[in-house]
Formats: structure tokens, sequence, C-alpha cells
């Protein structure tokens, strides 16, 4: 299948007074048609700016590099920002966190959706925009879309107004939906039917999810690939069965170890832990940025930044343990 | 200096508003103008040419001399004099003494009666808060102006007067800003954690509350001096404010405004561009202060 | 074992509207005046034993934390008892109260909201033991601070500094650190790492579950997150709208839960095995408000066994045998599952 995005080399820095914060330090991936891809990792590590620099999204003191962004076959580093907006809220669209601030509180829901409608399907007529709106909330599973397309936002409870949020993101059939933490203010059963409905959509739909979240659970139930990723770099990516079963960065096993009920502790035990707290951005360790808490850490770590290496088909980890000069120290 | 000095100075020079500060050119230059008025008010005495309000240093055959650069001026007069040979420039550093006093005092004043009445409505609520806020919705439905002058026909002229005028004025903004804080801050978790160890109110509103709306409260108190320095010129101005023993600025406007129209300007225009300059001056930094502090006062 | 927390009955309302002016309601077009009352908790009972982690878990607006709050004192609870180690939580005199606060301790969800900003962490911790008059002098009680701060795990030389400077994990750690300034008994826990990393926090789990044997504690512990209550406690209650729907111990409810709603929670949290929610069949309905309560069970408009009995009347707690109770008319008095 074709890759819908490729991003090559992406380092989005902020230039802040006390120094240069490298929130998102030259990583490259891509994303296939139709595919969900998790971005994980912990507050800080980037995964939110990951998000936003894909479609410029970053204000100053910020600034975005790369090689190569590359989507659906457009370059998108060279467009302007009134090219920008056309493809935000078109083929690339976003879904925040919380509801209740990604939707406008004075207006209706119609009008939201008809805004959206009008901006980037302008051939269809008044009367074909709202029965699109209908359709959709309905696709999004509100039931009464008729009636409910005509209240505000407040109206809603929170897992409707997530919803309503989704039926704006489809609206103008993008290519490639980019969710930052879509479930995280949400309670747990609401949770899981808001996942079920975004998992079927973009089935149905064939667009590509790019669901950013710090909780593990949340992607091996829903993603198709993983990048796991540790103070703005990405530290492990694989499909996501096989990265959960067989993590290969201490990192990510670490961070699957301490999640209780999971690896080997039992209930009442002490949990596994990662010792120490991220690092300071602001000073981050020469070589690799885990080293400091890594328990497999050797030599070579403090001083050289390990090289992404392709381990098996599809997984690849930037770790010493599984590169040249990792292998030879250990001998 | 002592050790935790020098780590207090460390902590600032280390923060987002020392930065920001040394980045502003209004915050410097806003800075650097009110300490000169200060400094110019504070030796004001020593440096003038003349007590402009003692009668005897006074010469009746200086009247109405024109400023330096004028025909006829007198270099020992740089802004002129008034009709009994005053020496303006010594009566606008006189008259922003009293200016600068009423203005200083006046907020403490009315910022204590507010912090006072603000917190009470806030952290007990209930019929307090009710009785407060609606004596300070009924003041705010009239003219600030004219609750002032209605104060001072009561009261009288005096300094005195005028700073108990301008605190029963001023008291509303700080009463509702501090309220609001409140309201806020009892909300957060750690006034509950005072709670929960034990601590009486009174501790909790010292040590939690008032440390944490002071930032709000700077940043009001400073714009309030620029509108206390306006406010008193203006009674003054109109005959009702400080005595003709301490003129203020106001007063002094005041008096030159009947010759105004005879080309006796600069006896009623140098005290008024002077306001404009010192109020000027504090809205500067109160701007940038609150941009800062507390962006939500917008 | 003994006792060291008993609520019964526990009810918890909170008048809406409190001025005449917001009573004013329009009807059906006609104006009324009524005060809208909002139900957080509605009759909870439940005892924590001595050295024992208790939970108690919900979804947002479950009552949990106002349960909680109730229990150490910030809200007056509307009526029902509550013993604290036997004693009558309701009818204590002033001096009472003041010794309780020694005894219970609460640890807060919010890193960020939990600590004066304007204090430094020292200072933080030294004010619980100055005011219970615990140590002779300040000298004396900045020592116990610090202590306390290592054990925690924050590095002494860091305690002159302010809050912010501090990550969320460290925060949590001295929040817990002015907990236990005041050797209490007893702690209430609200969420208190659902605010935290992953790693962050396995670290505070693992910190909570060692302070409990060293300093002799019971918990109260409040969450959302099932997989960590299972960790700590080893009995907990299930809260949906203001009531206990079923409470047992940590095997009973997670082996075999016995409650709809139970085995919807357990059903549908996300799983690191992944692909269980996709198939999972969810109600689509949405939790009734807490001011406009069913008459019947709270739970029966997204309940799959739902009958016209589960409407109508409030299902009484059963006990199905070793202290696992549940309030469901799935089961009959004798506790076995019910013909419906």
């Amino acid at each position: 299948m074709a890759n819908i995005l490729e991003v090559e080399n992406l380092a989005t820095y902020f230039h802040t007074f006390k120094g240069v914060v490298k929130a998102v330090d030259h990583i490259s991936f891509s994303m296939e048609e139709g595919e969900v891809l998790g971005v994980v990792g912990e507050s800080g590590c980037g995964k939110s700016v990951t998000g936003f620099s894909l479609i410029k999204l970053i204000d100053p003191p910020g600034k975005i590099q790369a090689d190569k962004i590359e989507f659906d076959g457009q370059d998108l580093l060279g467009k302007s920002e009134k090219e920008m907006n056309k493809i935000r809220g078109g083929d690339i669209t976003m879904i925040f966190q919380d509801p209740m601030t990604s939707l406008n509180p004075v207006y209706t829901i119609e009008h939201q959706m008809d805004e959206m409608l009008r901006l980037h399907q302008p051939q269809l007529s008044r009367a074909q925009r709202h029965s699109r709106c209908v359709e959709l909330l309905r696709e999004v599973g509100i039931p009464n879309a008729e009636e409910r397309l005509k209240c505000y936002p407040h109206q809603f409870s929170g897992g409707m107004r997530q919803r309503v949020v989704i039926a704006i993101a489809l609206a103008s059939a993008p290519k490639l939906i980019i969710a930052d933490e879509p479930t995280t203010a949400l309670d747990v059963t609401i949770q899981a039917q808001v996942l079920q409905l975004m998992k079927r959509l973009v089935n149905e739909k064939g667009c590509a999810l790019m669901l950013i979240t710090h909780d593990l659970a949340v992607v091996s139930e829903i993603t198709d690939r993983v990048n796991v990723m540790y103070c703005g770099h990405i530290v492990e990516s694989g499909p996501t069965r096989s990265l959960i079963d067989r993590p290969l960065h201490p990192y990510t096993q670490g961070l699957l170890a301490s999640i209780p009920g999971n690896g080997e502790t039992r209930d009442d035990e002490r949990l596994e832990v990662i010792p120490g707290m991220v690092p300071n951005m602001f000073d981050l360790p020469k070589g690799c940025k885990f080293a400091p808490r890594c328990a497999k850490c050797m030599g070579v770590c403090m001083e050289v930044e390990p090289e992404t290496v392709t381990v098996s088909e599809g997984r690849r980890v930037a770790c010493h343990l599984y590169s040249g000069a990792g292998k030879e120290e250990e001998q | 200096m002592t050790k935790s000095g020098q780590k207090n100075r460390g902590r600032l020079r280390s923060s987002q508003f020392y930065y920001n500060y040394t980045h502003s050119p209004s915050a410097i230059i806003s800075t650097i103008l009110i300490i000169l008025i200060a400094f110019l008010a504070l030796v004001g005495p020593y440096i003038t040419p003349q007590n402009p309000f003692d009668l005897s240093s006074l010469d009746l055959s200086n009247a109405y001399l024109p400023p330096i650069g004028s025909e006829g001026a007198d270099p020992q007069f740089i802004l002129g004099t008034d009709q009994q040979g005053r020496d303006i420039f010594s009566a606008v550093v006189y008259g922003s003494r009293t200016s600068l006093y009423i203005g200083v005092v006046g907020v403490v004043l009315c910022s204590a009666l507010g912090i006072f009445l603000g917190v009470l409505a806030g952290y007990y609520g209930g019929k307090a808060d009710s009785i407060i806020m609606r004596i300070a919705d009924i003041q705010l439905s009239f003219p600030s102006i004219l609750i002032a002058m209605f104060l001072m026909s009561i009261l009288g002229r005096g300094v005195g007067n005028v700073l108990i005028a301008l605190m029963l004025v001023g008291w509303v903004k700080f009463a509702r800003t501090v309220r609001g804080e409140t309201l806020k801050i009892r909300k957060m978790e750690y006034v509950d954690a005072a709670r929960v160890i034990g601590l009486p109110n009174w501790r909790i509103i010292v040590q939690y509350i008032l440390p944490n709306v002071m930032t709000s409260i700077i940043v009001l108190a400073t714009m309030q001096v620029g509108t206390f320095i306006l406010l008193e010129a203006t009674l003054s101005f109109l005959g009702m404010g400080v005595p003709v023993t301490e003129p203020s600025l106001g007063m002094l406007c005041s008096d030159g405004y009947k010759v105004l129209s005879s080309g006796r300007w600069w006896v009623s225009i140098f005290p008024g561009l002077y306001i404009v300059f010192i109020v000027f001056a504090i809205n500067m930094l109160g701007d940038f202060l609150r941009d800062e502090l507390n962006p939500k006062l917008k | 074992m003994s006792e060291i927390l008993r609520v019964e009955n526990l009810v918890q309302q909170f008048k809406l509207d409190k001025g005449l002016l917001d009573k004013i309601h329009m009807e059906k077009g006609r104006l009324v005046v009524r005060g809208r009352v909002v139900q957080a908790v509605n009759g909870v009972s439940f005892s924590v034993e001595k050295g024992e982690a208790f939970g108690l878990v919900g979804e947002s607006g479950c009552g949990k934390s106002t349960t909680a709050r109730t229990i150490i004192g910030l809200n007056k609870p509307t009526s029902g008892k509550m013993y604290f180690d036997g004693q009558d939580m309701t009818a204590m005199d002033r001096g009472e109260r003041h010794a309780l606060h020694k005894q219970m301790q609460m640890i807060f969800q919010d890193p960020y909201a939990s600590l004066n900003p304007r204090m430094t962490v020292l200072r933080i911790v030294v004010e619980p033991i100055l005011f219970h008059k615990l140590a002779k002098d300040r000298k004396e009680a900045e020592e116990k601070a610090y202590a306390l701060l290592e054990r925690v795990g924050i590095r002494p030389e860091l305690a002159v500094r302010y809050p912010h400077q501090f990550s969320g994990g460290q925060r949590q750690r001295i929040g817990i650190a002015r907990a236990l300034a005041v050797n209490p008994q007893f702690i209430i826990a609200d969420e208190p790492v659902s605010a935290l990393d992953v790693s962050i926090q396995a670290q505070i789990l693992n910190l909570m579950m060692d302070l409990k044997d060293e300093f002799h504690l019971s918990y109260l512990f409040i969450a959302h997150d099932l997989s960590v209550v299972r960790h700590i406690c080893s009995r907990l209650a299930v809260m949906y709208l203001g009531r206990i729907v079923e409470m047992g111990t940590r095997e009973q409810i997670f082996d075999s839960p016995a409650h709809p709603y139970t085995q919807l929670l357990l059903a549908v949290a996300p799983k690191l095995t992944g692909s269980s929610i996709e198939s999972y069949e969810i109600p689509d309905k949405e939790m009734p408000t807490v001011l406009d309560l069913p008459k019947g069970c709270a739970f029966c408009n997204r309940c799959k066994h739902a009958t016209a009995k589960c409407a109508e009347i409030l299902p009484e707690t059963k006990d199905l045998g070793g202290g696992h109770m549940v309030a469901c008319h799935l089961y009959d008095e004798k506790g076995r599952e019910a013909a419906v």
C-alpha cells in the first residue's frame, strides 16, 4: 500500500530565553493509507509537538525543520500558510483532548459543521450540506441527529461532544486524522465507545489515523503500528502486537513492566519501575537520552547517540544493544 | 547580603518575569521615569530655587514671568512664574509631592479596605458576600467622580478628607478582584490540604489566600495610583480637593486656568503636563505588570 | 483486626440554587420556585479495617471523591454516621476534631494544585508539625521534615525550593510527606496517581505501599483506574451515581464481578492484550444526571438485564457470601441468581 505520509528528519526546536528545547529531534517515520498509527510516550516526550509540526501549527519561538514532510504526494514544507489552511481541516483534520475547547460555545453544532463543509466542499448546496450534517451525526452514533444539530456544545455530555468533534473532523472526508489524546478526558465506558467509533470509521472511510496518547493499553486496543517516543526521539517503532509482546528498547520494556497488572508483578507486590525521571529538556544527556535511567546502560550509551536500526520486519529501535557498537562492547 | 537574599536574587534572575522585564523597553523606560519622578518629589525641597508656598520668599515684582525661551524670561525661573511671582518649576515639584502622596497613600488605604471586604466575601460567602457585593454593585452604578464630589462636599477640603473619599470610591475594584481570586484559590487543593491539617480560617487566609492574590493586587494597585492622582487633580481643579496651603498639581492647574486665555499659558500647562507625564509612566508600568502577572485582568 | 473507619448510610447533597432568584425555573410553561439539589452521595456504607487498603472506584460523578471529602471533614454530611476508631465523627466537639486531624490525612489528586506556590517545600511539611505541636521547637520540626522528605525521595538540599521547581511526581512525593508529617494512622488518597505519567505512577504506588507497612497506615484509596486499585487494594467498592453497587475482596470483584456495571467496567477498560473493546457491545446510553436520579436502579437504562422492576424499585444490597455485596435485582435475598 502507498504511503500517505512520509516524514524525514523532522526537528522542532523551541528557542526560549533559557535555551533551546529540542521538543522533536530529527525523527523519521511514515504512515500507510488507512493505517492507524499510535504515537505514545510520557508528557514532554514530543508526541503532541510531532502532531502539530506535521500541519505546521507551531507558534514562535518554535521552529520546524525537516528534510521532507510529504503528505499524499505533496510537499508540505514548501506550502504557504494559505495553502496549509486549505489542507488543515481539509485533507488533514485534528481531534483534541478537550472537546469543550475545540467547539465554539456560541454557535450551534450545525453552524460549526456547516462552516467546515462550506470551506472544504464548496460545491455542495445548502440543502445538501444540511443532509450531510445529519448523515455525519448519525454516523458517529448521535441519536435524533436532526434535532441535536440545533443544540449548542454545552447541551452535550463529554462523550457526545467528542463524537461531535469526530463528526466535524470527518466532514471534509480527510485522508489523515491526527487525534491528540482524544479519550483522555473521558470516562472508561465512554472512552470505549469513542475508541470503537474511531476504529470503525477509520476502517469504513479508509482514512489514516494518528493517535497520540500516553496510554499503552489504548494503543494496543486500536492501533496497527506504534512509535514510542522519549525526549523528542522515536526510540522504538513497529507493529503494535509484536512491539507490546516483545518490546526491544529498555524504555519500552520498563514502561510496560511498570503498568499494574502487567509484567511479572503480582498484586500487592512492588511494581517494577524505571528509576529516576525524565531529564530536563534544557539539559539533555549527551548520548542516549534514556541512558541515565537505563538498567542496561553501557559506556557507549553515555557518549554516542544510538542510530535507529531495523531489527526485523518493521521493527526499528534506537538502542546500542542492537547496533554494532553496543554488540562489540557487550562481547 | 544575607544568604537567603542571594538565593532570592538568583531565583529572580532566572525567572521568566525578569527576562521579560529586561527585554521590554516600555517597562524599563517607565521604571526609570517613575524613579525620576519619585526622586524629584523626595529631594524637591533641596533642589528647587525657592519654597513656593513660603510667602516671604515670593516677590510680586516677578509676577507672570514667562518660561525661558520666551521674550522677557528670567533664567532664574525656568518654567516662568505665576501672579504672585512664584516659580512654576518649584510649584510643580511641590505639587507633585502632594499628588503622589495622595495617590500612593490613597491606594494603600483603599486596597486595605478592599482586600479585607473582598476576602470576607470570597472566603466566607453567604450573607456577608451578598451584602458586600450588592453595595459594590450600587456604588459601581454611579460615576466615581460623582461619589467623590458628594463625599468631599460633606467632609470638606483637606488632604485627609481626600484620602477618605478616595478610599470609599476605590475599594470596590479591589474587593471585586480579591473576591474573584479568593473564590478561585479557595477551591485549590492546597487550601483543602490546609483545612485537612486543621488550620483555622484566619491562618488559611493569611498564609494561603493572601499571598496568592498578591500579584493581582499589585497590578491593580499600580494602575490605581494613576487613577487616584487624576481623580484628586479633578477634585482639586473643581475646588473640592486639597486646601490652598498644600496645593497639588490639580490645584495648580486650576489656579492658572483663570489666566489661560490671557496668554499666560505656562501657569496652567506645566502642572497639567506633569500630571499627564506621571500618570503615563505609572500606567505604562501597570500595563506591563498586568500582561506579565495576571493577563486575566485585561 | 478492628475497624478504623466505618461509614453508615452517608448522604451528601448540595444545594445548587442558593438565592431565591436562582430558584425560579420555567417548567412546562409555568414558573415554579424550586431549588435544584445535587445528590452526590446517596446512602453509602462501608468500613475500612486497620492496616487495610480499601478502594473506592467509579467513573466521574459517581460520588467517590465527595465521599472522601465528607469523611475528611471538607464537607458537612447531609445525613449518615461516620465512626473513626469507634468514635462518632458527626458528634465530635472542637478538641476532638482537632485531634482527629492528626490521625486522618489526605493525599490529593493534582500535584500542581495541592501545594501552596508561595511556600517552600520545607515550610509546607514543617507547618503541620508545628501547628499540631509535634516538635518542641522549629529546629526539631525541620529535622523531622527533612527526614520525611528524604524518606519519600526528595533530597534535603532541595527543600528550600518552591513547588514550581519540581516535577509532577516529585510534587506528589512532597504531598505525601506533608500528609505523613502529623503521624496519621489513616490516609485518604484521592486519585493520587491519575495525573502522573505511567513510569512515575509506578514509583508513587510503590512508595505508598512501602509507607503503608512502615508507618502502619490504612488507606482509603479513590481511583477510576481499575488496574491501579487492583494492585494496591485488598478490598474495594464500586460506586455508580452516589451508591455502592458492589463491594468485596479484590478476588471477588475482579474474578467474579456480580453487578452488570462492574462487568461492563472490567470489560471496556483498555487492555494491553488488545482488541477487547472492538467487539464488546457497549450500551449506547449515558449516565443519568445527579440532578435528576431515576427512581429505581440508576444503572437500569444502560443495563442489558434490566426489567420493569429495575426502573421502579431500588435494589437492596445482598450478600453473595464472604462479604461480597451487590445491589442488583438479578440476585435474590439469599444471594442466588434470581429468576428474572
